[in-house]
């Protein structure tokens, strides 16, 4: 028989919206479980995340306008925003909390300028809207012409004659190193993370819930929704579901850090319905395009890239910045996003109508930049709902990083070598990327080729693992001690390797 | 422990590396260093296990680690000290280089640096074909390490995508190991890489060839199930209509090749745009005084024997940098690719000197002539841009009474 376990708050998924709010409960003298069906924390819709953390919650409304006027044409500027919403509030707060939480975590966080650029009346028309939005929701801003943006944008082709930049600069995480942070910290402070672990069925029982997973039944107070693309299987589990999930997809591409000094803002053409053109410089030092179609997606399977959208991208990429040649791309990735069908503007979080100990986390983007008010507000949501909430002196927030030695100086570097000589062994040339890095990124969780990656970069260069890729899988294999035909990409069926030499032939007799 | 006092750095340890070291060493230096990331000398040329290495140099058929070994033994005999394990990750104009490895991070000095960095294979990422992400994409050189290297075989039932040599290779290699190989597909009308490996390695297995054919969509979720292929137009466009889908779990590239020079980047060495690597004159040195390099990170060779012979030459010139006897590098002459040529190397060479010239075509033909500007003229059976062309210029080819020349344009025209 397998062992029940016990725990006061379940909450399901290991997005930045479960582990966020894990990392707040951790704080407290609550017991917290997460459970997620992955190899890994971070491998649902954070991925479609552009890690921007929204300076005004204007912006961030101007931002989700891109999606409203893609699924209902013609709205007039009032029914685009809403000033005082739920939404507006938090992402304020959490914009406000960020910088600190980020030395916390010690995360990157860095603040970047943002345009919106037009060229022609359809643009300019766009652009009145954005200025209408931005004096009703008392957003500061300053109108450009061709000079004032060639002025932050010396390569940005001339033909964009007419934009706006607002007063204050926006934030910028990678989304994958807060969420990994995020869950670091909780478990340090007590929050039990179970990895590989998926929902079967959930049974109301009076005052919590029965949960069988496929590492056992989970006995639990409290379940907090946070299962992003599927946040609605899981509240139809609990017999709770009152809302569905709509998906949009978007194309992403990674451009050659070698031509990284050639944007130095976050660049977005004006809003046009169904399309989201932005390209901006990644804290890594690449630029990052996000494409130019936003397609509505069966769900979060839909991973694919597109030759159609390919074309159209590339199209984008060089009427914006002629200068960035097709060959610069060094990968490409197709991502979505969910909404929920209730109120797609808004992010639900709540105590479920249905049942008072099921609470729904379902966050819509942008929402990296209000996680830290978020999860604060869904803490409260618990405490109204009777969970003590007692603080934990031992509370530690922080946590540290992973050194990276491509960021140190030669002394420090020079100093961690001699603590660990595997520092000094560069494994990933691109984005030099030592095998203490990568041996570090597995004790703290890494099970999988992503898995390294995600936590220092290596394979993310502009070889794209071609020279790390074996060696990186060869590492995995060593110290998770495994052969290597069990190293997977991102866990499941991905394994790199399916056979040892000569089973093949041994097999065929 | 390698002295500060250094003479000449060779950055790479493969055939280029080892034959501009072992020069360098010969010239009578004292101090030749090389530095490799691996963990041994010889480059990739470890996972090379088939033969055909070594035929024109030296008149033997030796397979990649055979050819390797004589380099290594006489670079160990000769006294070139080596640094293995060790990343140089950064170069400067003024010629220092930075090396990370297990001791530490420290700087080198030396008089001369060889580029002997190599070649990188081209990405599925990088060739922009759409579908899904799956495991079992991977180039063929990757898939190589771990078949010959590693003792691994990434799958069963594989598409590979490009006919370069290594895919080739490859193709035959996985049969060999009971892999069904179930297509070879390739964008352009004719083969990608030598006429010897298309016999041995796919006709004589009855491995399918698809020419004018690419693949329009990689599907699978965690492992690769299937690639979709399609025709291709003359502008390498697919054509609706022709897709097919191939189920296998495996997917190789065998794409391109790039040159690997993200060093020689950060030193500021001028690249050729075309060839992806350092513009060079006729003794390998780079536009940066001091800095030469050899093989294929100048330019992509199709035979180890002439990546040897381009090593040796930057290696010989570094060692006459180093002890300041380099010869004045002065009225240069300026090669230009001019019709069916798509480049020479070296880029540059100088009046008079005697000098081997290697080219490549950009499109397959017959009966040609090769023509240096009015200086020389060779006939050719056939071209195609998969085998080098090597003419060499010997001293009396430039007794031109017309002056003094500043540019050559070396075309391949048709002879009719």
């Amino acid at each position: 028989m397998k062992k029940q376990l016990e725990t006061q708050v379940l909450i399901v998924g290991a997005g930045s919206t479960g582990l966020s709010i894990a990392r707040e409960l951790s704080k407290y003298k609550v017991d917290v479980t997460v459970v997620e069906k992955n190899i890994d924390v971070a491998l649902g819709v954070v991925k479609s995340s552009l890690g921007l953390i929204f300076s005004s919650y204007g912006l961030a409304n101007a931002n989700s306008l891109i999606l409203k006027s893609s699924v209902t044409p013609d709205l007039s500027p009032s029914e685009l925003f809403e000033p005082d919403t739920l939404k507006t509030r938090l992402g304020r707060e959490g914009f406000d909390a960020f910088p600190a939480l980020a030395e916390e975590l010690d995360i990157e966080f860095r603040m970047f300028r943002e345009l919106i650029i037009g060229r022609d009346e359809p643009d300019f028309r766009s652009l009145d809207l954005v200025e209408e939005i931005c004096r009703g929701m008392n957003v500061g801003f300053e109108r450009l012409d061709r000079e004032g943006i060639q002025a932050y944008e010396p390569h940005i082709s001339k033909d964009y004659t007419r934009g706006l930049t607002y007063y204050g600069d926006e934030g910028q995480i990678y989304p994958w190193e807060y969420s990994i942070a995020l869950a670091e910290n909780a478990r340090d402070n007590g929050v039990r993370i179970m990895l590989l672990t998926e929902i079967k069925g959930i049974t109301p029982l009076s005052g919590g819930f029965m949960v069988d997973t496929t590492s056992g039944a989970i006995k639990t107070k409290f379940i907090i929704n946070a299962g992003g693309g599927y946040a609605d299987k899981i509240a139809e589990m609990a017999e709770v579901r009152d809302f569905g999930l709509l998906f949009i997809g978007n194309q992403f591409h990674i451009i050659d850090k070698r031509f990284g000094g050639m944007v130095n803002t976050i660049v977005e053409t004006a809003f046009r319905p169904g399309v989201a053109e932005m390209i901006k410089p990644t804290l890594s030092g690449n630029i990052l395009l996000a494409g130019s179609g936003l397609v509505e997606s069966k769900g979060l399977e839909d991973t694919a890239t597109k030759a159609e959208l390919m074309k159209q991208d590339l199209a984008s990429m060089q009427r914006i910045f002629p200068g960035i040649p097709k060959g610069g791309i060094i990968t490409s990735y197709y991502a979505v996003s969910a909404f929920n069908t209730r109120d797609p503007e808004n992010h639900l979080l709540e105590v479920s109508r249905g049942n008072a100990n099921f609470l729904n986390a379902v966050v819509r983007m942008p929402g990296m930049g209000f996680t830290p008010a978020m999860s604060r507000y869904m803490v409260e949501l618990l405490a109204n709902q009777g969970l003590e909430l007692t603080t934990k002196a031992d509370f530690n927030p922080y946590r540290k990083r992973i050194p990276r030695v491509s960021e140190l100086s030669d002394e420090e570097r020079k100093g961690v070598i001699a603590k660990d000589p595997r520092y000094g062994h560069i494994i990933c040339r691109c984005e030099e990327v030592s095998e203490g890095e990568i041996v570090e990124a597995i004790k703290r969780g890494a099970r999988s080729v992503v898995g390294v990656k995600y936590r220092t970069r290596a394979g993310m260069g502009r070889c794209q693992r071609g020279f790390c890729g074996p060696r990186v899988l060869e590492i995995l294999a060593r110290e998770l001690d495994i052969p290597m035909t069990e190293v997977t990409m991102k866990g499941g069926l991905s394994r790199v390797l399916l056979y040892r030499s000569k089973e093949l032939l041994n097999a065929g007799g | 422990m390698v002295s500060h006092d250094i003479d000449v750095v060779v950055i790479g340890a493969g055939p280029a590396g080892l034959a501009a070291a072992i020069k360098a060493k010969e010239a009578g230096l004292d101090n030749v260093c090389i530095i490799e990331r691996g963990e041994h000398l010889g480059g990739l040329l470890d996972q090379c296990i088939h033969n055909g290495f070594g035929l024109v140099y030296f008149s033997e058929d030796l397979t990649g680690p055979e050819y390797g070994q004589r380099f290594i033994e006489k670079a160990n005999d000769s006294g070139v000290e080596s640094l293995l394990k060790s990343m140089v990750v950064k170069i400067f104009p003024d010629r220092r280089v930075a090396i990370s490895n297990e001791k530490g991070f420290t700087y080198l000095s030396p008089k001369a640096i060889v580029l002997a960095m190599g070649c990188r294979e081209r990405s599925r990422e990088a060739l922009l074909i759409p579908g899904k992400r799956p495991a079992g994409v991977l180039t063929a050189g990757t898939a190589q390490r771990y078949v010959n290297v590693n003792g691994y075989i990434p799958g069963k039932e594989v598409v590979i995508l490009g006919s370069g040599d290594v895919g080739m290779i490859m193709a035959r290699r996985l049969t060999l190991e009971g892999v069904e190989v179930k297509a070879v597909v390739e964008i352009l009308p004719y083969v990608g890489g030598l006429i010897r490996n298309e016999v041995q390695c796919l006709h004589d297995f009855d491995i399918p060839i698809l020419l004018g054919h690419t693949i329009v969509e990689v599907h699978g979720s965690e492992r690769v199930e299937a690639v979709t292929i399609a025709k291709v137009d003359k502008e390498w466009k697919p054509i609706a209509g022709t897709e097919r889908t191939i189920e296998c779990d495996t997917l190789l590239m065998s794409a391109g090749l790039i040159p690997e020079n993200e060093l020689s980047r950060m030193a500021g060495v001028e690249l050729d745009s075309v060839t992806g690597g350092p513009v060079v004159d006729s003794s390998m040195e780079t536009s940066i005084s001091g800095i030469f390099a050899g093989g294929n990170v100048v330019h992509v060779n199709d035979l180890v024997d002439n990546v040897t012979w381009e090593g040796e030459a930057a290696g010989v010139s570094a060692a006459a940098f180093a002890v300041g006897k380099a010869p004045p590098r002065k009225s240069k002459v300026h090669l230009k690719a001019g019709e069916n040529i798509r480049y020479i190397v070296p880029q540059t060479v100088i009046a008079g000197e005697e000098v081997n010239l290697s080219m490549r075509v950009r499109e397959p033909a017959e009966k040609v002539r090769i023509k240096v500007g009015d200086i020389l003229t060779k006939g050719l059976r056939a071209v195609k841009p998969s085998e080098m062309v090597k003419v060499a210029i010997s001293s009396k080819e430039w007794e031109n009474p017309n002056g003094e020349i500043c540019e050559l344009v070396v075309s391949c025209e048709n002879r009719r």
